[in-house]
């Protein structure tokens, strides 16, 4: 009997022995299983600037993981071995969701991000880890696209206290063309988060000739203006090339001070740049009195004047979770 | 016979043969046989977990 998944957008009707284009939901006996549930492919400790998350939990840890498959095939994907791979092509750990809050415990990491590949893929293992980890006390992390159907996506951000969305670029064309997805759907995922009360970032990779134009960014500016709100941190990311997208050269530096002074100049209050060395790209000033409240350096905080979440000089409450 | 059945068939005999302390027959069976008796069903290569592995941090550690 075919079964149909209604987890993300695409909606795969599965054939008995047979995965979704996730690969991850395979119609075994007449169930969809999540066959990578319990069995994450990587396991790290990584600062929670990396996510990127600027305005959560500033300078501490976060254990990160991920499992194989995603619901995305973007050309460009840099974490592709793992997402792009059938799960029985890529090795994993076998470790419960009661096991990784205790190594999250263990290794002093305040919170659990899914990342990587895409929590929207192992949604399953996301959400008992969520739940798990929620009783233990510690924050839960979503580092996605965005690609997943509203209805388990609401119920996943019952227990997600933060999320990073990226926002491939304002085009159903490249979602369809880069990705093999839709925008649509995207932006609905975007708005959730928002609504949810999530601390929301939301980020946007920017690729030479694909998505760097003037017209491109300002689209992308003003819809999370609009939508968000102008205290929503924006992440602007440097593209490398990777996988399938190794014809295009690494974005210039120039193009993104671009990217960010689009951002600025629409009035957006916390816009960062990130995959670059440099430090004023990277800190967070008062859209008050302008004064340097959070410095980073290569990821790694240094410096933090904020009290209690506001501006130690004009007083401005600063958008974040800053304990 | 179906690829189900075989699996099944196999897995009682393996199983059977475990109760019965034939150690050598059940370690002959199919690799894949082993495996669906065994539980949990991923379908990769566990890899050993390696708690300091784990928590190695990079450069970014200040």
């Amino acid at each position: 009997m075919d079964i149909q998944c209604e987890l993300c957008p695409r909606g795969c009707l599965v054939k008995p022995g047979q995965s979704g284009d996730c690969r991850i939901r395979v119609n075994i006996d007449g169930k969809l299983l999540a066959v990578t549930y319990g069995f994450p492919c990587a396991m790290h400790v990584d600062p929670v600037e990396k996510k990127p998350l600027f305005h959560f939990m500033p300078g501490t840890k976060t254990f990160s993981i991920a499992t194989a498959g995603c619901t995305m095939h973007c050309k460009n994907c840099q974490n592709w071995e793992i997402s792009q791979s059938p799960p029985h092509l890529v090795d994993a750990y076998q470790v419960l969701p009661e096991q990784l809050v205790q190594m999250a415990i263990r290794y002093e990491c305040p919170s659990i991000s899914y990342t990587y590949t895409d929590p929207a893929a192992y949604y399953e293992y996301a959400l008992d880890c969520s739940i798990k980890a929620r009783e233990a006390g510690l924050k839960n992390i979503l580092v996605t696209a965005g690609y997943i159907n509203r209805k388990p996506y609401r119920q996943l951000c019952r227990y997600t206290d933060a999320a990073t969305i990226d926002v491939k670029a304002m085009s159903d064309k490249f979602y369809r063309d880069v990705c093999g997805s839709t925008l649509a759907p995207v932006l609905d995922t975007v708005v959730s988060t928002k609504e949810a009360g999530v601390e929301l970032e939301v980020s946007n990779l920017v690729i030479p000739t694909l998505n760097d134009s003037d017209a491109m960014l300002s689209a992308f500016v003003k819809w999370v203006k609009e939508n968000l709100g102008k205290d929503t941190p924006l992440h602007f990311l440097k593209f490398v090339p990777y996988y399938l997208m190794r014809n295009l050269p690494p974005t210039s530096e120039e193009t993104m001070g671009r990217a960010r002074d689009i951002a600025k100049a629409a009035g957006m209050e916390y816009v960062y740049v990130g995959n670059i060395l440099n430090e004023q790209w990277t800190c967070t000033f008062c859209p008050g009195c302008g004064s340097e409240l959070v410095r980073r350096h290569n990821m790694v905080m240094m410096e933090n004047h904020l009290n209690g979440g506001k501006c130690p000089k004009c007083g401005k409450k600063i958008y974040g979770v800053w304990k | 016979m179906k690829r189900r059945s075989f699996i099944k068939v196999a897995g009682l005999l393996y199983a059977y043969s475990l109760f019965a302390k034939c150690g050598a027959f059940a370690a002959a069976m199919p690799g894949r046989v082993i495996e669906a008796v065994r539980g949990g069903f991923y379908p990769g290569k566990i890899k050993r977990l390696d708690l300091k592995a784990i928590a190695k941090q990079g450069e970014w550690k200040g």
